[in-house]
């Protein structure tokens, strides 16, 4: 038996792990092991983005790689977890749809997305690890979403949308060898102030609403 | 003589079973600073159930004599379908993973009958909790011996363990995800803590326990016999299948490779128990089906 | 030398406000640069023709755009400086976070118009978005911090669903053009269009369409848009609700002039025409049901994109332009309606239609401006949104659109009938306030709109009918 374990199979393995992390964080009872699962989320991302430019040989992802690692996998779980700390009172995620049926529906959201996937792009990709990284990265996408909508408390819809924007970078990464420096740097300034900015709103939104349950968001109706 | 390599293997592997139960015993307290019985000791306890005198409710059927007999008439038959040391078993004609899988699941199902049928609130208790984890974990099962299945276009167990072992086999690395999924179904099935903890008698904690509490003497030592079996024959599913390493022609190696490996794969299961402590109840389901989304990401990453 | 004003453009409008007094008056006379710069714009790509960098572009598509963003943007300033001065309990670092954020808001949108990269255009939408956010909780009350956590999350989700969908189309070009920036050039893009993969295509425009028509406010991704439109302070709504949204149109018609010059037409253009169709229905159901008229402004605005939408979805040339006339058209109109609203709410404090009554008798400038402007944006001649709204029914039952053209007249008409009866209300009967004085910063800003809108709708100048025309043709669109 021979262990040889190519390059692309690892790659692969490793956005697989940060899909697994994704699912992993619509699993969580509580907000710090949301924050922690999505540090991890984040670090298998830059790991993947790290190793695929042995693959594509362009060495612009060492840059971008090195970019997620610091804004996604340390900076921006630091601001998160400051803001957890000073305001968050009531630590347990309280969803929409309870989360054995959130996992399941992940579950079902990643059978969808390698199905849609693996359809539509037989003419113009001859790489099938580009394929599975595709379709990994609209199952991130997908999750991501998912997250936004099936939480009520504030702070992990942010973690959904942050999901969301890792979802992107990968699906950047396996089909386009990373976007051209100047947008991706752009991309990356955009959901770093977008993070904060959504940070600080919770800060007033604590202040207005005294708590940090979406569903008491909804005075504007008609 | 292919026959008899087969009994020799089902012999072999009842006769290994609460060795390695007491082994995985040992281990865990002797991490916790404590001397522990010896290996042996489940033999001794099986001898000494068989000495005693058996009590039977009276509000009990005909179930509560012959449910102990059929779980373990069917671990046996499923002992049969796996190969031990060499691909030649009783069951190596028809091996399929599909009648394997359901096998298990009607040694589940008497043995949760039995639970009932003894009419106290325990057992149905445990019988209850019981199907809730088996009907979670068995699909998640099947999930992982399909993506086996798959990559070596066979559902007979002996085929793949032949074409495991042959030379030229290269580990997907998303066997990862498989792994951890058939260990979290392993611990689920077994009554392992974080599922349910397997030195207790307490109501709020008990599953598998629940089911036999009304049990005694032969009928008692018949369940501890199944259970030991159940154990062993999921860390034989994950070392003689998943990672087909030491493995020579010669059989007798083979044998000692096999005791060698399974004592090595009881490893983490203790360690596991030590380190975490029991789920309540209702966050089981949460567990289980994260082990589902890791089966299918492991299936899912191969085979898409 | 374009390159160098642009520049310039860019360096005025992020200059960090000085602390002092007169500092509204200067930030207005910023924005009068501004709109000098758009003037002559104007006049270079009449003599010079279209100009493409790699970065920066100017052709006629982009000049409308210009044109809007600059002039819209020179009267609400100017209109601020009445408005916060009559907001007398903002402190000073309030007005230093007001214009902060407006600056940055107007940069980005700047950048948006004028850029030719998709990708720096991707960044340029989401700073719009993320620095209205605070604009949007100005006020931090609850309404606003709901409205604006709303915004972000339902915004920051769709841009971030058409960035997927860019990404699809630079792997398209990719294919052809090889990696790197001239790849999202919009001009190089166009070159190509034709060779790039049509299910590609298909499915990048599935994601863009949802992305920025949730920035623009198609139903049925609408719901931030009553919110946010209605909390923020009314100089910020005027800009986004006809700037802003006007912006993200561009950018949909950008990427959709990728998939006409492929020939994808037919395959978008029902998408379209359903999508404002359906905008248009749900805006006539909920006007007539308002309570607060700021909201009533917003379905509006709501119901004005729908109608752009439905004139992209019919594909005719007349239909294109009428849509492009239509938003020109709406960005003045809107502007002065908002203006007028606002105008109501700093001196009468108080959002709700039923509480006022007597508008003539308080504000009487402003309510003659309001009353002529409910008719202007209902599409009544001889007013400017009157030309757009005909041209469009017109080249719908030309081009066989019978019944879908029968609901959008339902849909003016039902409109019609909501504005009328609200504002009217406000207008007519017993004045339930005693009289306030005007500001006349308020009040030029709105003369000049109402000016220009009669004018134009009345006799167009052939300029503006010339720069419409080539516009249409530089999408992609023929006769």
């Amino acid at each position: 038996m021979n262990l040889n374990i190519s390059l692309s199979e690892f790659v692969e393995f490793m956005a697989a792990l940060s899909l697994f992390f994704a699912i992993l964080q619509t699993a969580s009872h509580r907000l710090d092991f949301a924050i922690k699962t999505y540090t991890f989320q984040s670090l298998a991302l830059s790991i993947t983005m790290f190793l695929s430019v042995f693959y594509y040989f362009d060495y612009e992802l060492i840059l971008s790689a090195v970019l997620t690692l610091l804004i996604k996998a340390i900076l921006i779980p630091n601001v998160m977890k400051k803001i957890t700390e000073k305001i968050v009172e009531d630590e347990s995620v309280k969803p929409f749809i309870n989360f054995t049926y959130s996992i399941l529906i992940c579950v079902f959201i990643v059978i969808f997305s390698f199905y849609a996937m693996s359809n539509t792009f037989y003419s113009v990709s001859s790489s099938s690890m580009m394929q599975k990284i595709l379709a990994i990265a609209v199952a991130i996408i997908f999750v991501g979403i998912f997250l936004m909508f099936a939480r009520k408390k504030a702070l992990i819809q942010v973690i959904g949308f942050l999901t969301l924007e890792n979802g992107i970078i990968l699906g950047a990464t396996s089909t386009v060898k990373g976007l051209p420096l100047i947008v991706e740097v752009g991309v990356f300034f955009d959901v770093f102030v977008g993070a904060i900015m959504a940070g600080i709103l919770i800060f007033h939104i604590k202040d207005t609403f005294d708590s940090l349950d979406t569903s008491k968001l909804s005075d504007l109706k008609e | 003589m292919d026959k008899v390599i087969g009994v020799l293997q089902l012999v072999l592997f009842v006769a290994v079973a609460p060795a390695v139960k007491g082994f995985i015993h040992k281990l865990k307290l002797n991490l916790r600073g404590r001397k522990g019985p010896s290996i042996i000791q489940p033999y001794k306890d099986i001898f000494k159930l068989l000495r005693k005198e058996s009590v039977i409710s009276k509000d009990a059927s005909f179930i509560s004599r012959i449910a102990p007999i059929l779980v373990l008439l069917a671990l046996i038959v499923n002992v049969c379908f796996i190969p031990v040391f060499s691909q030649h078993t009783l069951l190596s004609f028809t091996g399929d993973v599909i009648a394997f899988i359901y096998v298990f699941g009607l040694s589940t199902f008497f043995m949760a009958l039995y639970g009932m049928d003894q009419g106290s609130a325990f057992g149905g208790l445990g019988s209850a909790r019981e199907m809730t984890i088996a009907s979670l974990a068995e699909p998640t099962f099947m999930m992982i011996m399909f993506t086996f299945s798959l990559e070596y276009n066979t559902s007979n167990i002996s085929e793949i363990f032949i074409r495991v072992h042959n030379s030229s086999f290269n580990v997907p690395i998303a066997y990862v995800f498989s792994l951890l999924a058939l260990f979290f179904v392993s611990m689920a099935e077994n009554a392992r803590i974080p599922f349910d903890n397997p030195e207790t008698h307490l109501e709020l904690t008990m599953v598998h326990e629940a089911m036999i509490l009304e049990a005694s003497s032969k009928y008692l030592a018949i369940f501890e016999l199944s259970s030991y079996i159940k154990l062993l024959l999921f860390i034989s599913i994950a070392s003689n299948i998943f990672l087909p390493f030491l493995y020579s022609s010669n059989m007798l190696l083979n044998i000692l490779f096999y005791i060698l490996k399974i004592f090595l794969f009881s490893i983490p299961i203790s360690i596991v128990e030590l380190s975490i402590a029991k789920f309540r109840f209702f966050r089981i389901p949460d567990l289980l089906m994260i082990s589902f989304t890791l089966a299918v990401l492991g299936f899912v990453l191969y085979y898409a | 030398m374009i390159t160098l004003l642009l520049t310039e453009l860019i360096g005025i409008v992020i200059l960090p406000f000085l602390a002092f007094n007169k500092n509204r008056y200067v930030q207005a006379f910023l924005q009068f640069i501004n709109f000098a710069t758009f003037l002559y714009f104007f006049k270079s790509l009449k003599t010079n023709g279209p100009y493409y960098g790699t970065y920066f572009m100017l052709d006629s598509v982009n000049l409308i755009l210009i044109g809007i963003v600059s002039t819209i943007g020179f009267l609400t300033y100017l209109y601020s400086i009445g408005y916060l001065e009559k907001e007398k309990q903002l402190k000073e670092a309030k007005l230093k976070e007001f214009y902060f954020w407006t600056n940055a808001f107007m940069f980005s949108m700047f950048l948006l118009v004028i850029t030719s990269n998709l990708g720096i255009m991707w960044v340029a939408i989401e700073a719009t978005t993320l620095s209205t956010t605070f604009l949007i909780s100005f006020y931090k009350n609850k309404t606003a911090v709901e409205a604006a956590w709303k915004y972000i999350m339902l915004c920051s989700l769709g841009i971030a669903l058409a960035l997927f969908g860019i990404i699809l189309i630079y792997f398209g070009v990719i294919n052809i053009t090889g990696a790197g920036l001239g790849s999202l050039n919009w001009e190089n893009i166009i070159q190509v269009a034709t060779k790039i993969n049509k299910e590609l295509l298909k499915i990048s425009f599935i994601f863009v369409l949802v992305g920025f028509g949730t920035k623009m406010g198609l139903a049925p991704l609408h719901f931030w848009l009553p919110d946010a439109h209605s909390e923020a302070p009314t100089p910020i709504s005027a800009l986004m609700s006809s700037v802003l949204l006007s912006c993200s149109f561009y950018v949909i018609i950008r990427i959709f002039s990728i998939d006409i010059h492929a020939g994808l037409g037919n395959y978008i253009y029902h998408t379209l025409l359903y999508m404002g169709l359906f905008s248009i229905m749900l805006a006539a159901i909920f006007i007539p049901r308002s309570k607060d008229y700021k909201r009533l402004l917003a379905y509006s605005t709501m119901e004005h994109m729908g109608i752009l939408a439905f004139s992209v979805g019919i594909g005719s040339f007349e239909s294109f332009f009428a849509s492009l006339l239509g938003l020109i058209a709406h960005a003045l109109t809107k502007t002065l309606m908002f203006m007028g609203s606002g105008s109501i709410l700093v001196n009468l404090h108080t959002k709700s239609i039923k509480d006022i009554k007597g508008l003539f008798a308080i504000l009487p400038i402003t309510a003659f401006f309001v009353a002529l402007g409910v008719f202007a944006i209902t599409g009544a001649p001889p007013f400017l949104l009157f030309v757009s709204e005909f041209l469009t029914l017109l080249s719908a039952f030309k081009e066989g659109f019978m019944w879908q053209g029968m609901l959008v007249l339902l849909g003016f008409s039902l409109i019609f009938f909501g504005f009328v009866e609200s504002f009217f209300g406000m207008l007519t009967k017993e004045p339930t306030f005693s009289e306030k004085k005007e500001h006349i910063f308020m009040l030029i800003p709105m003369g000049i709109l109402l000016v220009t809108i009669i004018g134009f709708g009345l006799f167009l100048p052939n300029d503006i009918k010339t720069l419409i025309d080539s516009a249409v043709n530089t999408i992609g669109v023929k006769r």
